[in-house]
């Protein structure tokens, strides 16, 4: 198997499970990244990259328990995964990396 | 906000559930339930319904459909459908003759369906391939003569070039002019041809025919220029004339000299209502000119092309009002327009140039091809349903194992499918077999070309979809209603409605058949009827020789051989057979003013009555002697006409055209001298022209003892005299045969799709009566047991049946009566359907219908009571 890679989005829903904590499920994910963007996403966009996250290792999820808010229907809440934080680590790090051998932009 | 409101459209969660996996179905419509509360929130619940079936629609990508872990399978899963496959095979397999019934006549009924469509559809696209074919009309004249009228599908000559100068709305015109009979000579060949058209210049701007070779523009434009169709050029110039060409070729056509080639065509699209084997410039035609002077000859098929915008009622009233002003007195011509498309389908009078046909054969034979089907569909649905019974444990196991209805239903759906499916498979490997037999009896050259022919698949495949549908609906809900409870306590009783409803299909399935059966019946004797109807004159052993004007000159010399053959009783020259006498012309009678009439006439020599046999009413033989002089023999509806009794026409002076006087010397019973489609008119026979002019046959009358000799015999003498027309004849009664070529012909399909009909019902009735029989062994072993003969139980076993196809009779023959008699009424002269047709009708469904019940019903009351009683 090729080595994992995180996508651009796929890189800020994780980043969103891991401000959220404990709370992080796809309509809570949606409306901090909508905020945060200041765009409309759509909920498939967010579904589609948490269920990739969870695939690729990322991101583990478990079932919470039912609401009334939803007609009682259950989410799904995600976590990072130590596999996921390093992913992450490993970009910001590449990042930084490259960012500073841009002139005018090391004290950014 | 009440309760209701918050939840989303209950029709977009399902829509959700058909494709979501149950492992994923629950979140994500949480989720998106979440946002649909949301959005309430902000907008109206339209908004949201909207957004919401949006979002709905937006997640129908892998993460929802797919399924992950253990529990990666739907709830019927390929196992299952196997196992479903499985069970159908094994079914289809262990009772052989019920699948075979079942199959034979599915396939029977696609098989004739398919061969209707390909039929129906060939006829319905005559002459679609022109571009120009919406603005393209023909104009068929009507004449007007005091109170007769005279609908024509010809026009004058002068119409077309009148109505091109008068009229903005008019493009181009195109007269075309057929010849019959013409004999084309080149180096290779001399035969007689008879397809030879003289069309103008404007042909090919109009139609779109293709031209191999040549100038579409230039090709018919110089006198004596001729196109050849392809197949005429190969006849007449051998494969290899590609090479280098016919353009620049002469060939000789009869006494009108050398014609140039102008051009090789494509041969005529079979679906085309003109259909050429030669094309001669308009220009050619000599009498042409004089005909452009008058309205005299209306003898030109014509088309015009209008422009986009024009309206063609609007153009027809015009032009009549234009014509009206040209003439005088009581005859009136007027015109029509006829749409280029329905020219083959509509046109009431036949077009001189190609075949005709009519839109009722369309609606007939569409209607055929619909009921056979669904005959064969009624088989399916009764066969199933009464066997439903054995598979009443079936359902209940499955039910008891958590089967849902739907997936039974489901399940039986699917066996129809594949039932059906075996069946269409069979059935083309039929039609491709059973082609060129249909094509034969339909005179059609009809083509199955299942790799390019989409529409055809198309078909096939709404057949396979809707036979499915229609015939496994029934049987599939009912079916799955079984209650599992009841069933497995073996306590199965018959759904009433389930035998009512059989009963009627197989009752409606019969009197189908027997509509069919009664139409075939009256078709054949109405044929019948026609061909032995006494015509009034003795048309058998009469030949007929066509004669050309260079061959007219010496018809007198020729007739005078063939009579002193001993086995040749009787010679006479006629402008036209009395077999067919369509041509018509003024006449007038001195009665205080002219009165100018327009009759069917013919040209007749001395020998015509005799050589005949017509019966003399009044009056004396023709003479000759005065040929300066016109002298009639009219038949008795024109001497009624006239208002004369047949003695005291004798001596009346009548003329035609503008002619001298003549005088009448005989009158003649009346004999039919058209199809028996119409009335005997009023018929006016002169005596024929010295000159070549309306000599157009020599009729002979042979005596029947040696024939090929005496054909022999009257060729050989036809060679030593003319050398440069081959001998050709037909016998007269062939030609009389020819004119009911379209009942002929629907005879012939009628009598083909009835006994399939009556076939596939049949298997049907065989297959219920064997399933039922089957069921009652038991039951006919203890009453054999306790006294009962054979023949009781036959009875027993057929009393249902007889009774519903009883029904089916009369219900049949009720329809088919009233049916027929319509189509009857077509008919002039015709038969009546008859005590004996019902009663043949009666005997030929109930005999078949008993044998084949008798078939199963006596081999139950053979068996040995011993053999079905000992199991129990």
């Amino acid at each position: 198997m090729k080595a994992t890679s995180l996508g651009d989005f796929e890189e800020l829903v994780l980043m969103s499970v891991i401000i959220m904590g404990d709370q992080a499920y796809a309509v809570g994910i949606k409306a901090d990244l909508e905020e945060r963007l200041g765009k409309k996403i759509n909920i498939s966009a967010i579904h589609t990259a948490l269920y990739r996250l969870e695939d690729k290792g990322f991101l583990a999820s478990s079932i919470g328990g039912a609401t009334s808010q939803r007609g009682g229907r259950r989410k799904r809440f995600f976590t990072v995964t130590v596999a996921g934080e390093a992913a992450l680590l490993k970009l910001k790090h590449l990042r930084d990396t490259m960012y500073q051998l841009i002139p005018g932009m090391t004290n950014g | 906000m009440d309760k209701q409101a918050q939840q989303p459209p209950k029709w977009i969660d399902r829509l959700l559930g058909l494709y979501c996996s149950a492992q994923r179905v629950e979140e994500i419509q949480g989720d998106l339930h979440e946002l649909y509360a949301q959005r309430l929130q902000r907008a109206s619940k339209r908004k949201a319904d909207l957004a919401y079936l949006w979002d709905v629609l937006k997640c129908i990508r892998p993460y929802a459909y797919r399924m992950k872990g253990p529990y990666q399978h739907r709830i019927n899963q390929p196992d299952m459908i196997i196992n479903y496959l499985k069970l159908s095979l094994r079914r289809l397999l262990r009772h052989k003759s019920y699948s075979i019934i079942n199959i034979t006549g599915l396939a029977l009924g696609i098989v004739c369906f398919v061969f209707i469509y390909l039929f129906v559809r060939h006829e319905l696209s005559f002459d679609k391939f022109h571009s120009q074919k919406d603005n393209i009309y023909t104009v068929p004249f009507t004449w007007h003569f005091g109170v007769t009228t005279l609908p024509s599908s010809h026009a004058t000559a002068n119409i077309g070039p009148l109505m091109l100068t008068k009229y903005a709305e008019v493009e181009q015109f195109l007269r075309l002019k057929m010849r019959t009979s013409l004999v084309i000579t080149t180096d290779k060949l001399t035969a007689q041809e008879a397809n030879f058209i003289y069309a103008d210049s404007t042909f090919f701007d109009l139609l779109s025919f293709g031209l191999i070779e040549g100038n579409p523009q230039t090709a018919l434009t110089e006198p004596n220029s001729v196109i050849l169709s392809e197949e005429m050029a190969n006849k007449y110039f051998g494969e290899n004339w590609r090479a280098n060409g016919l353009v620049g070729n002469t060939i000789s056509v009869g006494q009108r000299g050398e014609y140039k080639v102008t051009g090789v065509a494509e041969n005529s699209p079979s679906n085309s209502h003109i259909q050429f084997d030669f094309l001669g410039s308009f220009s050619s035609l000599r009498e042409a000119k004089a005909d452009l002077e008058n309205f005299e000859n209306s003898a030109y098929m014509t088309y015009v092309l209008l422009n986009a915008q024009a309206d063609p009622n609007a153009l027809i009233k015009q032009v009549n009002s234009g014509l009206k002003e040209r003439f005088e007195g009581e005859s009136v011509v007027e015109i029509s327009l006829l749409p280029l498309e329905d020219i083959y389908l509509h046109a009431d009078n036949s077009n001189g140039v190609g075949p005709t046909s009519n839109i009722r054969f369309v609606y007939i034979f569409s209607a055929i091809g619909v009921l056979i089907i669904l005959i064969a569909c009624i088989n399916y649905m009764n066969l199933a349903t009464a066997r439903s019974v054995e598979r009443a444990k079936e359902v209940g196991v499955k039910k008891v194992m958590g089967a849902y209805r739907g997936q039974l239903t489901l399940q039986f759906l699917g066996e129809s499918f594949m039932i059906t499916l075996v069946a269409v498979v069979l059935a083309i490997a039929a039609m491709l077999l059973l082609l060129p037999l249909f094509n034969a009896v339909a005179q059609k050259e009809l083509v199955i070309d299942l790799l390019r022919d989409f529409d055809l698949l198309g078909i096939l495949f709404m057949i396979w979809s809707s036979v499915s549908l229609l015939a496994g609906l029934y049987p599939a809900f009912a079916m799955s209603a079984f209650s599992a409870t009841s069933v497995l306590k073996g306590r199965f009783i018959y759904s009433n409605a389930g035998v009512v409803l059989r009963r009627l299909l197989v009752i409606f399935q019969f009197a189908i058949s027997v509509v069919l059966i009664v139409g075939t019946l009256v078709i054949h004797k109405q044929l019948s009827f026609v061909r032995n109807a006494d015509l009034g004159y003795d048309k058998d052993l009469i030949i007929s020789l066509p004669l050309d004007p260079q061959t007219a000159e010496r018809a007198d010399y020729l007739k005078d051989q063939y009579l002193r053959q001993s086995d040749i009783t009787g010679a006479s020259i006629t402008s036209q057979l009395p077999s067919r006498i369509n041509f018509e012309s003024t006449f007038a009678i001195k009665d205080g003013e002219e009165n100018r009439q327009l009759m069917r006439a013919a040209g007749i020599d001395n020998d015509y009555i005799n050589t005949l046999g017509l019966e003399k009413l009044a009056g004396g033989e023709m003479s000759l002697t005065n040929k300066d002089q016109y002298e009639f023999v009219i038949n008795e509806s024109a001497a009624t006409f006239f208002n004369w009794t047949p003695e005291t026409a004798i001596g009346q002076k009548i003329k035609i055209w503008n002619s001298e006087w003549g005088t009448v010397t005989a009158v003649v019973k009346d004999f039919h001298f058209t199809s028996l489609h119409e009335k005997i008119k009023p018929l006016i026979l002169y005596n024929v022209e010295e000159e070549a002019f309306g000599r157009n046959h020599l009729m002979l009358r042979v005596t029947s003892e040696d024939f090929p000799n005496t054909i022999s015999k009257i060729g050989s003498i036809w060679k030593e005299q003319i050398d440069h027309k081959p001998f050709d004849y037909t016998f007269l009664n062939d030609r009389l045969a020819s004119s009911y070529k379209k009942e002929q012909r629907l005879s012939e399909l009628f009598t083909i799709f009835s006994v399939l009909a009556i076939v596939i019902g049949c298997l049907g009735l065989f297959g219920l009566v064997s399933y039922t029989t089957f069921q009652r062994y038991r039951e006919i072993g203890i009453r054999k047991v306790l006294g009962a003969t054979s023949f009781n139980i036959v009875v027993l076993l057929s009393k249902s049946f007889s009774r519903q196809v009883m029904i089916a009779l009369a219900v049949g023959i009720g329809a088919s009566y009233w049916l027929m008699n319509t189509w009857l009424e077509g008919f002039e002269y015709r038969t009546t359907i008859g005590w004996d047709t019902i009663v043949s009708v009666a005997v030929i469904t109930l005999g078949i219908a008993l044998f084949t019940m008798s078939f199963k019903a006596i081999q139950a009351a053979l068996t040995n009571p011993a053999e079905t009683l000992k199991s129990d």
